[in-house]
């Protein structure tokens, strides 16, 4: 067998296998399978995550998963009112006029349905977390339709905005002490801000001249006549959505949204024809990123087949208390997703990068 | 290549027309020059080139500008991006990826080329530009002059037949700015390229000149072969000014052009006087000050005396540290080790109020400081938490600049204006230390020449004074003692004559040309016989 040669994993197969993930954590409750669903993103996150500077936040994704896990079972422990019937313990109670209690008995049943429900929610975040671990969001938006590369160039440009107004900032308020300005309070925001938004604003106005010189937004009429094709079918697409969640009548509604969907399609697909921009190194979809984001899809197919042959496994009931159960069938389908660990290619060795934390002017 | 042909331009809402029936013609493959002070319109002139003025400025324009058969009337900005590419003057302000090699690609891009053809044009502009070492760098992390050669790479891979380049050395140090030089030089001659550039510091470029367009203050153009225009001109570099002093026809332009002539003048000079060195006291001792961001030291371990009514200057290549010890020594900056006492204190133990009163720091970046409506308003806040009379600062700031229309707004200043303002605050809590970082960018050789002589003032009311700067003939001019940082360290500390004569990077072209004692042309002209 030949070496796999270490590459970029075309972001978009990283965000259909965490799309994979996300749809199993969203069928269910099981604390085993979501546990199952946490570990196979943290595997695969450990394995195949790559040096540059995007890619080091997961950590921070965990901490705010714990967090809300912390957050819902708090909540629920203290305005759950006692539902079920195995008390746990006692909370002094207090009344609020309109109705609401706080505190009185607390049960399993409560404090449990909080784990699920948070669980559920840290697992999609964690999932979310994975993608941009794996995935520089800037490539995400390189990928879109050829169509759409006008917005996606915004949104890149907008990305790598981002950083520069957080030096900014500290650079300003470092100067500020050279004024002696460190009052605090509102007054001595000004000494701040001022600087900082005459700042961004030139800034903004240079990048605009800049992007201009270099040819940015040489669209052409017949560019504006498809992009009108496609906003058509979008509004018809809002309309047939919003009729048919009205649920009157299905089939016009149906309909409505077919067409409005076919006009979207062509009218990127025109647009994409005649746009005169091109990219440079474009992500290629290969074979591993067929296996990367079907791995994904797989797991959620198998357990959307778990909630149609045994539905109790996904939702474990809580009255009487039962300790959930896993099936063979969810545990694999959970388990495909961890295919990408070893099956993705490596990812390419980074250049030494000096990392300049604080960096002096 | 590109034809100015009778074109009067004014920007909206103004009197006066930045430029005035300018008449002007580069051919292809030339390399012209835009000189002129300050606000004379350089910036305006070149960015005609590609249209962004009028289209990105408003205005009104009249006459015709024609690029390569363009007329700018009738193309939009982006349609000229195949044939114009323009680097602004500050370069990473106009980076739009995240990694080098993606901004290389960016303009190609937006053209439409064919992605085997960008992979290969991205390799050669790499190799030209001498990026390769740097393609997969985020582009936050380049030095001063790598983003600069990156962003003139940004362009070049459009294979652009004219290249318009605003000030692209003015913040470079020495070493680098030869770099960017070298690259552009070698566009021209091996490329065949035309490029329009503007320059201050003309005593970097103006030998690669081949003609010189002069624009004055009225917004007049004078264009032509560069020793003739510089004849007249109302900026000049070292040379031009020693060759004006010692009569010499045609102008030199270059120091090895002055060298050849230079024997006749060396007769005519007597031993140059010694500048007088001052011996005040010591205000300020730094003991073996380092600072340490992460893991990568940027001051290692740096002692340095300042005396009262001393003027030294900081050199150094980008990155060697000189903006850090000034924090450092501030007291507002990070210090990771040492000591610092100003007349017995530590300034960094004190309130920044209090710290300011001991050691004032004007930043890099001016504008930093400054968030009032209005410059009188600036002012009245600075007299205010000084503590001193009203008036103080504005008095200061009318030495540095002249009278000053109070009501303008601080953003309305241009760099230099901005930088006195700042100064004058500063100077209104009467520091015993002023350090400066790099306070000429963007000065023309007048106002470099007044913040000079203030300088000195300054020094001479017993402040000591020390001056981050690239710029060699401002040190020549002000300093009277050069310290050298590099990788943090200080690798040189002497008078400014013995530091910069013998350095082949720091060196004045005075010195280079009469390679004696003499830094400036102020120098030579005191000990100039009269003939």
């Amino acid at each position: 067998m030949t070496r796999q040669l270490p590459r970029r994993l075309h972001a978009g197969a990283w965000w259909l296998w965490a799309l994979g993930l996300m749809a199993v954590a969203t069928q269910t409750t099981n604390p085993l399978l979501l546990g199952l669903v946490v570990a196979v993103a943290g595997v695969v996150v450990a394995s195949r995550r790559g040096g540059a500077a995007w890619a080091s936040g997961y950590r921070a994704y965990l901490v705010v998963a714990a967090v809300v896990v912390a957050i819902r079972i708090f909540f629920r422990t203290l305005f759950g009112g006692g539902a079920g019937p195995d008390v746990l313990f006692h909370l002094p109670r207090l009344s609020i006029p309109g109705g609401l209690s706080v505190g009185g008995p607390v049960t399993a049943q409560q404090v449990l349905a909080g784990l699920y429900d948070g669980f559920r929610l840290a697992a999609i975040l964690v999932c979310v977390g994975a993608a941009n671990t794996l995935a520089d969001p800037r490539r995400l938006a390189r990928s879109l339709p050829a169509a759409l590369t006008g917005v996606a160039t915004s949104v890149v440009v907008a990305l790598s905005m981002a950083p520069q107004l957080v030096e900014s900032f500290a650079r300003i308020r470092r100067a500020r002490k050279l004024r002696g300005e460190t009052g605090r309070g509102w007054r001595s925001l000004r000494p701040l801000l001022v600087p900082l938004a005459e700042e961004t604003i030139h800034r903004a106005v240079s990048l605009a001249a800049s992007m201009e010189g270099r040819g940015y937004g040489r669209s052409t009429p017949a560019n504006r006549r498809w992009g009108a094709v496609a906003s058509g079918g979008l509004a018809l697409v809002a309309a047939g959505s919003f009729w048919l969640v009205s649920g009157s009548q299905l089939l016009p509604a149906g309909a409505t949204l077919a067409t409005g969907a076919l006009f979207v399609l062509v009218g990127l697909a025109g647009a994409g024809r005649e746009n005169h921009r091109t990219r440079y190194r474009a992500d290629r979809w290969e074979r591993q990123e067929w296996l990367v984001g079907l791995s994904g899809v797989a797991a959620a197919a198998g357990v959307y087949m778990t909630g149609a042959l045994t539905p109790g496994i996904l939702l474990p009931q809580l009255e009487p208390l039962t300790w959930p159960q896993l099936t063979p069938l969810a545990a694999i389908s959970v388990l495909i997703a961890a295919i990408p660990a070893v099956a993705a290619p490596p990812v390419p060795a980074m250049p030494n990068l000096q990392s300049i934390p604080e960096t002096a002017p | 290549m590109i034809s100015f042909d009778r074109v009067t331009f004014a920007y909206p809402n103004t009197h006066r027309p930045a430029v005035v029936d300018v008449d002007l013609h580069v051919g292809e493959g030339q390399l012209a020059l835009v000189v002129g002070p300050t606000g004379a319109g350089k910036s305006t002139l070149l960015k005609m080139v590609n249209g962004l003025v009028p289209r990105f400025t408003g205005g009104t324009l009249s006459g015709r500008v024609v690029v390569g058969g363009r007329d700018i009337a009738d193309h939009s900005v982006g349609e000229m991006a195949d044939l114009v590419g323009y680097v602004p003057q500050d370069p990473a302000s106009g980076f739009v990826a995240d990694t080098v090699e993606e901004e290389l690609a960016f303009t190609m891009e937006q053209l439409g080329l064919d992605p085997g053809v960008m992979r290969k044009r991205v390799e050669e502009v790499l190799d030209l530009m001498g990026l390769a070492a740097l393609r997969s760098r985020r582009l936050s992390d380049l030095s001063g002059g790598e983003a600069q050669r990156v962003a003139i790479g940004a362009v070049l891979t459009a294979h652009p037949e004219v290249m318009v380049l605003d000030e692209p050395t003015s913040a470079l140090d020495p070493a680098a700015a030869e770099e960017v030089l070298a690259s552009i030089t070698r566009l021209v001659h091996d490329v065949g390229t035309t490029v329009l550039m503007a320059e201050h510091r003309l005593e970097r470029v103006v030998q690669y000149a081949d003609q010189v367009v002069h624009i004055d203050r009225t917004g007049r153009v004078e264009a032509g072969e560069p020793a003739v225009v510089m004849e007249r001109s109302t900026v000049a570099p070292p040379v031009v000014r020693l060759g004006r002093l010692a009569g010499w026809s045609p102008l030199p332009l270059s120091v090895r052009e002055a060298r050849r002539r230079a024997p006749s003048l060396m007769e005519r000079l007597k031993a140059p006087i010694a500048r007088a060195a001052s011996h005040g006291e010591v205000v300020m001792e730094a003991r073996d000050v380092s600072v340490i961001y992460g893991d990568s030291p940027a001051v290692r371990g740096v002692g340095l005396r300042l005396a009262a009514g001393e003027v030294v200057a900081l050199m150094g290549r980008n990155g060697a540290g000189k903006s850090s010890l000034l924090w450092a020594l501030q007291g507002a900056g990070k210090r990771s080790g040492g000591r610092v006492s100003v007349a017995g204190v530590d300034p960094a133990t004190l309130e920044p109020d209090e710290a300011r009163r001991f050691v004032a720091l004007v930043p890099h970046e001016p504008s930093d400081l400054l968030f009032m409506e209005s410059v009188g308003d600036e002012c009245r806040r600075a007299d205010a938490a000084n503590g001193s009379p009203p008036g103080t600062c504005g008095a200061w700031l009318e030495r540095l600049l002249g009278r000053i229309d109070p009501d303008l707004h601080p953003a309305d200043l241009s760099e230099g204006e901005k930088l006195a303002l700042v100064l004058a605050i500063q100077l209104g809590a009467r520091p015993k230390v002023v350090l400066l970082d790099e306070p000429t960018r963007g000065m023309d050789y007048a106002a470099k020449q007044h913040l000079s002589d203030l300088i000195r003032e300054i020094a001479g009311q017993g402040t000591a004074v020390m001056i981050a700067t690239h710029d060699v003939e401002f040190a020549a001019e002000t300093a009277h003692r050069v310290v050298v940082m590099a990788d943090g360290e200080i690798v040189a500390d002497d008078r400014t004559a013995a530091v910069v004569v013998s350095s082949p990077v720091f060196a004045p072209q005075v010195a280079k040309v009469l390679a004696g004692d003499w830094l400036t042309v102020d120098d030579v002209a005191a000990s100039l016989e009269p003939a």
